[in-house]
């Protein structure tokens, strides 16, 4: 039997190489997703090895409650002190805003400068000088060759960093550092501070970390047992090894919601991959019914022709997997470049191929492809042996028994997802318990539809024919009959397409509707031009000095200047941020334009407040009601409910009376300025009116609404791209499947073709109706699924915006794109078959059974 | 060879026939410069052993193969040298088929596969014509099925009157009775042998089946690529005799390879 199998294995070469190429694609993906984040994480593991140099020990400030955020500065002598410790240095670390030859923030505001202490044992910095020297004495700086590259500073320059109070110091640039091939700071400014600065610019009165390396004789694990012992528990204490490693997981972390995303991707590829499998399994046992019973006929069991069958997909599976592996090498390797390239915060490094991948997806080939075949298999066994001598029958009209089962079963199917979604649409509770919820009902329609489409399809085809059929007469209407012909088949072809543009449609729609909602909440909650916002310097929200909003309001130019305040706290126990407007800008900001569900600005006055619904703390609140507003400091009030804004906002989630804030929490610095033009000024004017101000606020970002919306804008549609690269190849599997089933299919036809090139079909007019049956399919696949993914498009993001009115938007030409893109793909899929059938003399194919 | 004298013109014309098949030491001789006319109006059959060549000049005479060398003239045209487009449109045009195994579409209904070659010209059916010919078959009631769903014998009377429907100058027929019980193929023949009498078609079947042959005005006899025999208004006895005929003279030749051999 296995000689029969290799033998068929081989005789069928051409046509399993199609279905080896689904599989060839489905365990790439999965292979080079593995080998990607292997790399990754081998990249990463590389660019701590600065960090981690010489450094035996690594001690940090402790992670129990109430423990300091620094280590104390004793800590150095302390670890000195103990036996074993050849060296000792403690880093500081601190957020140092440094300005460029301009007087500019260097990077941005959400990036602000780092400061480094220089250290005193060479051997234990985390950097190498490239130029010049560390800082030795106050007043001098070093740089990274980065920030050196981005500023055009030259050894010996002065240079300008702020410090916590906003005032400017002068240093002398002294030298120039290396991190490697580490792109940790890589978005940063990074200066070199002698010990003494880092304490009196950047305000330092600690260690981030203190290293130690080991005498001759101590081994890491005694020595960090030693320090452990010394510093108690106020530090955490690891050996170099572990310090590195740790390093590394963290880092590798952040790629992990990605490397998630991808691995998902990957297994809708397999899933794909299954189904073309599938079809072409069942196509191939169908042509070759005469040859199994005949099998039979000789004397081959039952579970022989089942297990020839399997042993057939395995071979196909296991091929398919290794040249999948091959796949995954260029793929991992195509990644980690083209996101290095995009400036993901990767080193470079060369490929790495662990056992892991080879473990995963060698044998997922092989399951993925076996599983597929398990059926068609089981059928080839139900083939009687008296089929041998038949004319081969014409596909057998299917029992309605059968149907009757399947449509049960697939109602029963339907009516689990159907309540998984209402169940998920319905719950406001938890958005994201929700979401998933509506995700796997989706996932359960789905299957539903899958297994209603041999219903559908044909009637579908049917429909999506009429025009061709009109246009271009019978060859058309001839190609209709043929899709028409076996649904069964037409379905698990197109089931393939409609899995990859379901899904593209679905993430469009999802996009769409976020971006339409997005813009409009900005437009909504936004209606001024500018937004001023304090840097992050990593020291805790530094403020806007109230004298910026005061000189802006004094600018020809600007209408309206407003000021927000914001803090952390509750209403009634549920954590909100609490914001409030002042006085003068309150009219521009909540007057005019908030989106008001219920209740009056009029009424909104002190002792009052106004909540935003798309915020918790304003769940099943109403005009009217009383409420206690607490800070994060314990101090509380009790105000009453003056109106309900839908969405989010800016501003905070509970809008505060200005003197009620300043009551609960004192401040004399803004959180946020928001500025409006007045009529009539062009963009580039007000901006340069807001700029004359800020430019003597190094510390204070300006965002313009115009680019927060062309942000958005492009974030969103990087993401369709994204989203629709990652299911390019599920539709490449899909389309190789539809190019496998119309190669069978001509295959079988070979007699019907000639017949009706016999009887008056010219080679063109023949070629154009095997096109024309693909382009049905290819429509109906995406069709079926561009509605689908219009439907749980929606749904999701529902969901996913429960509380704000998300706008439905439906990219009509991205969808139309789609349909138009997966017809004209399954066209070129069968370019190749219809040539073939085209070609054949009428003669010779008349003669073939 | 003995010629008949041909009263009427002939629909068909192949002269100096030959067609080899494959190349160098793989090559077989199906036709050695044959030279025969059908007359236009009458029943002929084609007849001879297994190998003999009669369906390969069938497809060179249809237009459905191309030749080696010599030419086949179809009414006035020459198809020999035409393109396959042209081709095409003269068997869609100008002839009609019937084939051993029905080789209809089966998506089609009967009368979709009736009116096929006239939809793929683009031309309508003439109604009265399609009623006609349909109510002489016996298939007014069987239109709406398909293929599947019919007898052997009502398929090939849809092939029959698919092949007779656009009034073609020439039906060719290759063992129309093969796949058919005797009763329907009596049924199939006794048509054929109408629509020529009553409708004036002009029909060229390939058999090998003598009964069959004696339901045509002529029966034309191929061995080895050659014409060996030629009889008008046959019966199944005079056709059983110049098939021995003709097999003793292969037999001969055998014999005298054999010789030449040994």
């Amino acid at each position: 039997m296995l000689r029969t199998t290799m033998a068929g294995l081989r005789a069928h070469k051409l046509r399993l190489v199609a279905t080896a190429l689904a599989i060839v694609l489905g365990v790439g993906f999965v292979a080079g997703t593995l080998i990607f984040g292997d790399t990754a994480k081998a990249a990463l593991y590389d660019r701590f090895a600065l960090s981690a140099r010489g450094v035996d020990v690594a001690a940090g400030p402790g992670s129990a409650p109430g423990s300091a955020p620094e280590l104390p500065m004793s800590t150095v002598d302390t670890v000195r002190a103990l036996p074993g410790v050849s060296g000792v240095d403690g880093r500081m670390q601190e957020y140092v805003p440094l300005l460029d030859r301009n007087g500019r923030l260097v990077g941005s505001t959400r990036y602000p400068g780092l400061a480094l202490s220089a250290g005193t044992v060479p051997g234990l910095r985390p950097f190498d000088v490239t130029a010049g020297r560390v800082p030795a004495s106050p007043g001098e700086a070093a740089l990274s060759a980065d920030t050196v590259t981005r500023t055009h500073y030259a050894l010996g320059d002065t240079v300008t960093v702020l410090d916590r109070q906003q005032a400017r110091h002068t240093l002398t640039l002294v030298g120039i550092v290396s991190f490697g091939s580490s792109k940790q700071y890589a978005d940063q400014a990074v200066v070199i501070l002698t010990s003494g600065d880092m304490t009196s610019i950047a305000g330092s009165h600690g260690y981030q970390q203190v290293v130690a390396a080991a005498a001759a004789g101590t081994t890491q694990a005694d020595l960090a047992a030693r320090v452990a012992t010394a510093l108690g528990s106020a530090a955490r204490v690891r050996t170099g090894d572990q310090y590195r490693d740790d390093l590394a997981t963290s880092a590798i972390n952040q790629f992990g919601p990605f490397l998630t995303v991808l691995l998902v991707f990957a297994v809708i590829a397999c899933v794909v991959s299954a189904f073309v499998i599938y079809n072409t399994f069942t196509i191939l046992i169908a042509q070759r019914i005469r040859e199994v019973a005949l099998l039979r006929c000789v004397g081959a069991s039952r579970p022989q022709v089942f297990g020839s069958v399997v042993l057939e997909s395995a071979v196909v599976g296991l091929v398919g997997a290794v040249l999948g592996l091959g796949f995954g090498l260029l793929l991992g390797l195509g990644l980690f470049s083209g996101l290095t390239a995009l400036g993901a915060p990767l080193p470079s490094h060369a490929l790495v191929l662990t056992a892991r991948p080879v473990l995963v997806a060698v044998p997922l080939g092989v399951l993925v492809t076996v599983t597929a075949a398990l059926l068609p298999a089981l059928r080839a066994t139900r083939v009687p042996p008296l089929a041998a001598l038949r004319v081969t029958p014409l596909a057998a009209l299917r029992g309605t028994r059968r149907r009757v089962l399947l449509v049960v079963f697939a109602i029963l199917v339907g009516a689990l997802g159907t309540a998984l979604t209402l169940s998920g649409s319905g719950n406001h509770s938890d958005p994201n318990a929700a979401v998933l919820l509506v995700i796997a009902g989706g996932l359960v329609n789905f299957v539903a539809v899958l297994l209603l489409s041999p219903l559908f399809v044909g009637p579908l085809t049917g429909l999506v024919g009429w025009l061709p059929g009109r246009l271009f007469g019978t060859p058309a209407r001839l190609a209709v009959a043929g899709a028409r012909r076996n649904p069964g088949r037409v379905a698990a072809t197109t089931a393939a397409l409609m899995v990859g543009v379901g899904l593209m449609a679905s993430a469009s729609v999802s996009l769409a509707t976020i971006k339409a909602t997005a813009t409009r909440q900005l437009n909504e909650h936004y209606p001024v031009d500018y937004i001023l916002q304090p840097a992050d310097t990593g020291n805790g929200p530094a403020g806007i000095p109230t004298e910026v909003a005061k000189r802006l309001r004094g600018r020809p130019g600007l209408r309206d200047v407003a000021e927000v305040r914001q803090y952390g706290g509750a209403v009634d126990g549920t954590d909100a941020t609490l914001g409030t407007v002042d006085p003068a800008g309150r009219g521009a900001l909540l007057d005019a334009a908030l989106p008001l569900t219920a209740g009056s600005t009029a009424d909104f006055h002190a002792g009052t407040v106004i909540l935003f619904t798309g915020a918790q703390a304003a769940r099943g609140r109403h005009v009217g009601d009383t409420v206690t507003v607490s800070t994060v400091d314990g101090d509380t009030a009790r105000l009453t409910v003056a109106a309900l804004a839908s969405g989010k906002s800016q501003t905070g989630d509970v809008i505060l009376w200005w003197d009620d804030f300043a009551a609960l929490h004192p401040s004399t610095r803004d959180d946020m300025v928001m500025v409006r033009a007045a009529d009539g000024v062009t963009p580039a004017d007000s901006r340069s009116q807001v700029e004359s101000v800020t430019d003597d606020y190094p510390l204070v970002d300006v965002g313009s609404i115009a680019e927060w919306r062309a942000q958005i804008t492009s974030q969103v549609d990087t993401l369709i791209g994204v989203v629709a690269a990652l299911l390019a190849i599920a539709i490449l599997i899909a389309l190789i499947g539809i190019m496998n089933t119309l190669s069978l299919s001509v295959v079988e036809r070979t007699r019907e073709s000639a017949t009706i090139r016999a009887v008056g079909l010219t080679r063109g007019q023949l070629r154009a109706m095997l096109l024309t049956e693909a382009l049905l399919m290819g429509l109906v696949g995406a069709l079926v699924g561009v509605g689908f993914g219009l439907l749980y498009g929606w749904a999701t993001t529902r969901v996913l915006f429960s509380g704000f009115a998300a706008i439905l938007t439906v990219p009509v030409g991205q969808l139309l794109g789609y349909v138009a893109l997966a017809a004209v793909a399954a066209v070129l899929a069968a370019v190749l078959p219809a040539r073939k059938a085209a070609r054949a003399s009428i003669v010779a194919a008349m003669g073939e059974t | 060879m003995s010629s008949t004298a041909i009263a009427v013109p002939a629909a068909v014309r192949v002269a100096d026939l030959v067609k080899v098949y494959g190349a160098g030491e793989a090559a077989v001789q199906a036709l050695d410069g044959i030279s025969v006319g059908f007359e236009s109006g009458r029943f002929t059959a084609i007849m001879g052993p297994s190998g003999s060549g009669k369906s390969t000049l069938m497809h060179c005479a249809a237009g459905l193969d191309t030749v080696t060398s010599g030419t086949v003239v179809l009414g006035d045209t020459t198809l020999t040298g035409l393109s396959d487009k042209a081709l095409t449109r003269l068997r869609r045009d100008r002839v009609g088929f019937v084939f051993q195994s029905f080789n209809l579409l089966p998506t089609l209904t009967a009368a979709q596969n009736i009116r096929l070659p006239l939809e793929l010209a683009g031309r309508r059916p003439d109604r009265e014509w399609f009623d006609h010919v349909v109510g002489v078959l016996g298939l007014a009631d069987r239109l709406d099925h398909l293929p599947a769903e019919l007898s052997g014998g009502q398929q090939q009377r849809v092939a029959c009157a698919r092949a007779l429907l656009p009034r073609p100058d020439v039906i060719f027929a290759d063992e129309p009775t093969g796949n058919l019980d005797s009763r329907s193929g009596a049924g199939v023949l006794e048509f054929l042998r109408r629509c020529v009498r009553e409708l004036g078609q002009t029909v060229v079947m390939v058999t090998h089946d003598p009964n069959a042959a004696a339901y045509a005005d002529r029966v034309v006899l191929l061995a080895d690529g050659r014409l060996v025999d030629d009889l008008t208004s046959p019966t199944a006895d005079r056709v059983l005799d110049a098939l021995s005929n003709a097999d003793r003279g292969r037999s001969d030749k055998l014999r005298g390879l054999r010789k030449l051999g040994g």
